[in-house]
């Protein structure tokens, strides 16, 4: 059987209700002097709270991002991009594909209009006059091996990075290495683009910490290709907020709101 | 326009899962979830029947929630599921018959994480119209079990997970989702509520046997009635231990309720003046008990309210 | 910056627009703005911030006020004391020191 619960301790609260003021007072000078004997015996004067481990794990601005499949992110001179899953070919030589960029905006998960992306990720070269080809023999392209041009697009772009952590690929930097090329005279090439897009890929399970792009209490992009992310992931949030979609909305949006709650 | 989960077919909340559409509105929170499989469905119709909720989303949600397998190979092989709530998160896959404890996580996860309205602190809430009780306890000191108690004597459930403290005055807010009960909590709150209230047990999870105890009807209508606090009690169970009651000053009770906070670090100033407010004009207490009638006896005597 | 000791040259002060604080009996729960840290103060710790938040002062002249305030002596409040609990407020930023030219 179990005994009647002790009766609340009230050591903790006030007991000085039959206390006289002065009595009060004596009480609080011996109880100062007292922590300051223990002060100068080394004991502490103040204390900081520290943030629970678990507060510190599952902070807030620490949340990351895991992309659950590969993003490619396409990118035209004014800054409009689309990001799908679809690869665009390379050729060396001759540019992207353009029936591969058509069907590549066509598919896209998510548009985002002209202006969107800022001048760093924009393509390093953009057409200057419409393609008025009238030579059309190098239009045919079915003997062109196309899957190890895109091999070798990977290997180049493999070996262009050092940090494969990121795990994005730049092929606008392969436009501008282009470099030495006889094919001058053959820029205009219908089924071909060699100037006008910038072509990035993130692969799959590459973890991006948006806090890494924080300056204090504003958005400060890295000029890195994880930026590119960061960057879309805010216009994304500017327009649509936290519905589900965009992966690692709700971290963004998280972060949004206590940045918002700090101005 | 939000309706009780129990008017929709099951293949109707499957496809709406399926879809990612599925709509749970809960206290401050809606919920977007996805999902697949049997054992989610069959938690949600059951644990969350008397839930609001919406087969596609009206607005933007608070949490968005994915309950997925970890990788293409798990969906079909020895099928495992883990909850993405859009961001990284410290959770391991589990077997996909552990929906129920995977959807439950993932939201715990995504309250604690994102939620920026209010000061989170790691409690069971309970409330009269006197006002709120505050317990605050680490995982197995026995907070689920003496909010379940509780339950049975006037008071609704606000959450047996987090105490939501509004930035803009020192008020709780109620997020009241099913309590979940661990190992030998369960027969005992089983005992108390019946068996119609309990869920299936999930056995053999990472944290042992978990089952959840739903929320009444009367509770989640009230889910948008926040209150006061009353009383602070940092509750601590442990087998044949005498009962007894310490009252604690407020910066005692301070020193404990920050730690346990969520978010307090990161909200800064606002979080400073919810907590002081909080423990403002109430009273804390640390309270060590041995059974659940030695606990609400000492609430009893702590509170001057007639419950046993 | 941490100060090193006893010397008459610094003077101390602090900015009570800068934190935020609830007392308790003799406790203060303070919360510093500028690094978001929530710190427990003693009657002492406090005591210092309040004094140096009204009037920037050498160690001297605070030891001195200090007695005063809380009606204590010179022994109950050893000068090295004084010290040790600056340097603790110095190191959360709670007080900060500058060097005055001495007066020829």
């Amino acid at each position: 059987m179990t005994e009647k619960p002790i009766l609340p301790d009230t050591s903790g609260a006030d007991t000085s209700s039959s206390e006289t003021e002065f009595d009060a007072e004596t009480r609080r000078i011996s109880e100062r002097r007292q922590l300051l004997t223990l002060g100068a015996a080394g004991l502490p004067m103040m204390l900081t709270l520290k943030a629970s481990a678990r507060e510190v794990l599952i902070s807030q601005l620490t949340c990351t991002v895991k992309l659950p499949q590969r993003m490619r992110i396409l990118v035209d001179c004014d800054g409009a991009a689309w990001v799908g899953t679809r690869s665009i070919d390379y050729v060396n030589g001759k540019g992207f594909e353009v029936a591969d960029i058509v069907k590549f905006k066509d598919k896209a998960s998510y548009v985002f209009p002209s202006g969107t992306v800022p001048n760093n990720w924009r393509p390093d070269t953009c057409p200057i006059e419409e393609c008025n080809n009238d030579d059309d023999d190098d239009d045919d392209d079915d003997d062109f091996d196309f899957e190890s041009a895109s091999a070798e697009l990977d290997e180049l772009m493999r070996a262009s990075f050092s940090d494969q952590a990121d795990g994005i690929m730049l092929a606008s930097a392969m436009i501008s290495r282009k470099g030495d090329d006889d094919d001058d005279d053959d820029d205009c090439d219908e089924d071909y683009v060699d100037s006008g897009y910038a072509y990035y890929q993130i692969n799959k399970n590459t973890t991006i910490s948006p806090a890494d792009h924080l300056s204090g209490s504003t958005w400060s992009t890295q000029n890195n290709n994880n930026g590119l992310f960061i960057e879309l992931s805010l216009a994304y949030e500017a327009s649509y907020g936290n519905t589900a979609g965009w992966p690692g909305i709700s971290c963004i949006f998280s972060i949004i709101t206590y940045l918002g709650q700090q101005s | 326009m939000t309706s009780s989960l129990n008017i929709f077919s099951k293949e109707e909340i499957r496809k709406a899962l399926k879809d990612g559409s599925f709509t749970l509105h809960l206290g401050p929170f809606s919920h977007l979830l996805s999902g697949r499989g049997d054992a989610l469905l069959d938690f949600l119709i059951d644990t969350y029947r008397d839930n609001r909720v919406e087969m596609s989303p009206s607005d933007v949600t608070d949490v968005q929630l994915s309950l997925e397998a970890p990788n293409v190979l798990r969906r079909f092989f020895r099928p495992q599921v883990t909850p993405n709530p859009g961001f990284e998160v410290p959770a391991m896959p589990l077997p996909l018959s552990m929906s129920a404890l995977a959807h439950e996580m993932g939201l715990n996860l995504s309250v604690a994480l994102k939620c920026c309205r209010f000061v989170n602190v790691h409690a069971g809430v309970v409330a009269d119209d006197e006002g709120a009780i505050v317990m605050s306890a680490a995982s197995g000191a026995g907070k689920s079990t003496l909010t379940a108690a509780l339950l049975q004597y006037g008071y609704r459930l606000f959450s047996d997970e987090f105490a939501l403290i509004g930035l803009d005055g020192p008020i709780l807010h109620p997020y009241p989702r099913p309590i979940s009960l661990k190992q030998e909590t369960i027969p005992v709150v089983r005992e108390m509520v019946g068996d119609n209230w309990i869920s299936e047990v999930v056995k053999g999870s990472p944290k042992g046997d978990i089952a959840y105890y739903r929320a009444r009807k009367r509770d989640l209508a009230r889910d948008q009635e926040p209150a006061k606090a009353k009383l602070i009690l940092f509750p601590n169970f442990e087998k044949g231990v005498q009962p007894i009651a310490h009252q604690l000053n407020p910066a005692e009770a301070i020193m404990r309720l920050v730690p346990a906070s969520t978010n307090y670090s990161l909200l800064g100033e606002p979080a400073f003046r919810a907590i002081t407010g909080l423990v403002e004009n109430t009273r804390a207490y640390e309270i060590s008990y041995g059974s659940t009638t030695d606990s609400l006896r000492l609430v009893e005597q702590i509170t001057g309210k007639k419950m046993l | 910056m941490a100060s090193s000791g006893d010397d008459s040259s610094q003077v101390w002060t602090s900015d009570s627009s800068q934190y935020l604080s609830v007392m308790y009996d003799d406790t203060h729960l303070v919360y510093f703005k500028p690094s978001g840290e929530t710190h427990f103060l003693n009657f002492l710790s406090f005591g210092l911030i309040d004094v140096l938040s009204e009037k920037s002062l050498t160690i001297d002249g605070l030891h001195e006020l200090i007695q005063d305030r809380f009606s204590l002596t010179a022994d109950d409040i050893p000068k090295s004391l004084l010290i040790s609990t600056l340097a603790e407020l110095d190191l959360a930023g709670l007080v900060s020191s500058k060097r005055v030219k001495e007066k020829l």
